[in-house]
């Protein structure tokens, strides 16, 4: 099912009431771009067509993860046992087996650091590269990469899988859009459900249209006259200067299939796990197999666990290791082999660039409350497709976990080093005036 | 009498589940595949208390029939997390964790009409409790909270009063669980490596580890009958249920599933044990007939 609204609509062969209306309304701020953008040169063939990066958004305990220290005292070790992967000398815990499994399918860089210890600067931080503040913020990778690549079809450029722009609280992450760029670059913002449902919950601005009714632009416009409008004027008005757009994706079969997780087996569907991550994970290479050039899988929408209201993040400062242990490693240890084991099925993993990473670490040192806390100076990414070296261990952190030995890597050269990938050469990010200063990590390459 | 009624109800359910249930073929209980944790046995084996993700924001308690296989909110007004349910020995008094504010979770303990009988507070701060047991006779609960870096096991009256220190050791310590006589504790513990099970008298004294797996034990909890310990590991691979003796002799591997079995639960007969099952990514509570090799051993 296609569940953009209130209610289940399926995709193949007609397409339901609000359904139509909410695809058709939050479509604009992706749709927009091909106008904005025109149709734009790649100086250099990318070796990532698309790019899907997995934001474990509130940060998740490396040590716990992806750089355990068996070795190191008990109050900074963990409970959790080290298992070996399929890489020579490195080692996961015993949360993520399925990732193990395959590590000879990506790289891990262990040296990363950041100068932002809260998550919104934090976050702005890991999805720009820059600081949140001096103004303006900066764009978002995944506009960077828009802008560049502009769209194919009617398909938009930058997708960011979740339920509304990531929070901290009340407060978004600055980061989140196209910054310096415009909000012409803004992500299309999609939701998923455990159960494949996907939404778009930007905007329900109209009622009373059916779209069942709609033959061609004339006769939408003369429904949409019949209508009762719930948007202001000016609003409607930006909604209708891009409607043709938005019209073109929601009824060009193409573009709607790739946003309709029904179109998978139930086996398929299985593989990920039917969890929100699991579901948007299958989501996400099914955008970058129709042609999405940049999709941003968040983990969730909202960095706390366990604060009422807010979806299930990795921000663990209380039941860091029950939560790990029940729901949010085997989450993740399900839906990123998955992903990894569908896209090289679909012939997809060489050219689709898969980054997983938070906005810092967490305390190597257990705290007080037998938790962790923030700890900005040592963290992990991991890198796999798309013009990466698999199977490589990318520096490494101290005995405890608490600083990289040798130069960190920053937020800045993750990103350089994504549109490196993705296309953007030197020359392209300096006419963009984006990710300035930035170095590729070569090591990966 | 009650021995008998409770038998024969667990036959009931058993015989009701399938016509001719194979001994080692778990029978599905719930179908609505939802991410599920944590159960409990209650009602005399009638009824199974449980944690779902009702919503990505919301862990929900939830009451199923064990009869009838239809499952409803525990509190169907509940509007914070809750999870970690336990029901004492009475199958009528219960404990539960309850979010009470921004990464505060306080135990509540209730009786089956829901009247309230106690709650344990956090401390101030970012503060939880966790993993409740109510004692046999209910006179206090025990559970596991961090403090000073480590995760001890204590004990207090069901108004959070008289607190006393149970296990204090480096490491986490969690999941306790009474035996039916209420004069032993098994728990879980990482101070000796990774998480392993031990057993100690109810007043903390005699701590005695019980497993050696090169991967996490957790989750003991004694049959009803005293003489079995279930709990899960991950020896073989991946998360799988296992039965041992009390004094942690002969463990016995009860589950065998490509994907994740944990979260046991004993019914009455001590025979028969509710877990999650994970299957094909979807969740559901699965009924596991105990192999009998266990019990004579």
């Amino acid at each position: 099912m296609f569940d953009v609204g209130s209610f289940r609509t399926k995709t193949c062969g007609t397409v339901g009431r609000r359904s139509f209306l909410r695809l058709a309304a939050s479509v604009p701020i992706g749709m927009g771009l091909s106008q904005a953008v025109g149709q734009q040169v790649v100086r250099h063939g990318p070796k990532a067509k698309s790019v899907i990066f997995v934001f474990l958004w509130g940060a998740p305990s490396h040590v716990d993860t992806c750089d355990p220290k068996p070795d190191a005292p008990l109050e900074f070790r963990g409970p959790f046992h080290s298992i070996a992967t399929r890489t020579p000398g490195l080692n996961f815990t015993e949360l993520l087996p399925r990732m193990a499994a395959r590590s000879d399918r990506f790289s891990i860089i262990r040296t990363h650091a950041t100068s932002e210890p809260g998550h919104p600067d934090g976050g702005t931080m890991a999805l720009t590269g820059f600081k949140e503040l001096p103004a303006p913020v900066q764009p978002n990778f995944g506009s960077i990469v828009a802008k560049h690549r502009g769209h194919k079809g009617n398909l938009p450029p930058f997708v960011s899988l979740a339920r509304g722009i990531v929070m901290d609280g009340g407060r978004r992450i600055e980061g989140y859009g196209g910054g310096t760029l415009s909000q012409a670059y803004d992500p299309l913002l999609v939701g998923c459900s455990a159960e494949s449902d996907v939404e778009i919950p930007a905007l329900q601005l109209l009622d009373g249209l059916n779209p069942l009714r709609i033959r061609d632009r004339t006769t939408l416009m003369r429904e949409l006259d019949t209508v009762p409008r719930t948007l202001e004027t000016a609003g409607f008005d930006s909604w209708n200067r891009k409607f043709q757009s938005a019209y073109d994706l929601l009824l060009t079969p193409e573009s709607r299939q790739a946003f309709d997780l029904t179109r998978e087996s139930e086996k398929t569907r299985g593989r990920f796990g039917h969890s929100v991550f699991g579901q948007s994970s299958l989501l996400a290479c099914r955008l970058v197999e129709a042609g999405v050039p940049y999709v941003q899988l968040n983990y969730s929408r909202h960095v706390e666990a366990l604060n009422p209201g807010f979806e299930f993040g990795w921000d663990t400062h209380l039941y860091n290791f029950e939560l790990l242990q029940d729901h949010h490693c085997p989450i993740l240890d399900r839906a990123y082999p998955a992903m990894l084991d569908e896209l090289q099925e679909r012939g997809l993993l060489d050219q689709t660039l898969v980054v997983l990473m938070g906005e810092f670490g967490r305390t190597p040192r257990i705290s007080p409350n037998a938790a962790r806390d923030h700890w900005p100076p040592c963290y992990f990414s991991i890198w796999a497709g798309g013009g990466v070296k698999p199977g490589r261990v990318i520096g490494s952190s101290d005995k405890r976990g608490e600083q990289p030995i040798g130069s960190p890597i920053s937020p800045l050269m993750v990103g350089t080093t994504i549109a490196e990938l993705a296309g953007l050469d030197t020359q392209a990010r300096a006419e963009m005036n984006v990710l300035t200063g930035g170095h590729v990590i070569d090591e990966l390459l | 009498m009650s021995v008998i009624v409770k038998f024969g109800f667990v036959l009931c359910i058993v015989v009701a589940s399938k016509a001719a249930l194979h001994a080692a073929e778990p029978v599905p209980l719930t179908r609505d595949g939802r991410l599920k944790f944590a159960t409990t046995v209650c009602a005399n084996g009638r009824e199974v208390v449980y944690c779902e993700l009702a919503n990505p924001a919301l862990y929900r308690l939830m009451k199923l029939n064990l009869q009838n296989r239809t499952s409803q909110p525990l509190h169907p007004k509940a509007e914070t997390s809750e999870f970690d349910p336990v029901f004492a020995a009475d199958g009528k008094t219960y404990a539960f964790l309850k979010t009470i504010g921004v990464l505060q979770a306080a135990i509540v303990i209730h009786d089956d009409q829901g009247n309230k009988l106690g709650q344990v507070a956090p401390a101030g701060g970012f503060s939880g409790l966790r993993s409740p047991a109510i004692a046999p006779d209910r006179s206090r609960v025990v559970y596991s909270f961090g403090e000073g870096g480590r995760q001890q096991i204590f004990s207090a009256k069901l108004d959070g009063t008289e607190r006393q220190t149970l296990a204090d050791t480096p490491g986490i310590n969690n999941w306790p669980a009474f035996s039916p006589d209420g004069r032993a504790i098994v728990f879980g513990s990482s101070r000796d490596a990774d998480f392993e099970i031990y057993r100690m008298n109810a007043d903390g004294s005699a701590p005695q580890r019980l497993t050696n797996s090169p991967a996490q034990d957790i989750r003991p909890k004694f049959s009803p009958d005293g003489k079995r310990i279930a709990f899960t590991s991950h020896r073989d691979g991946n998360a799988e249920i296992y039965v041992m003796q009390a004094d942690g002799s002969h463990p016995q591997r009860v589950t065998d599933s490509p994907e994740r079995d944990d979260y046991a639960d004993w019914l009455p007969d001590s025979e028969h044990l509710v877990i999650v099952r994970e299957h094909d990514g979807w969740h559901d509570l699965f009924l596991v007939d105990v192999p009998p090799k266990s019990k004579t051993q």
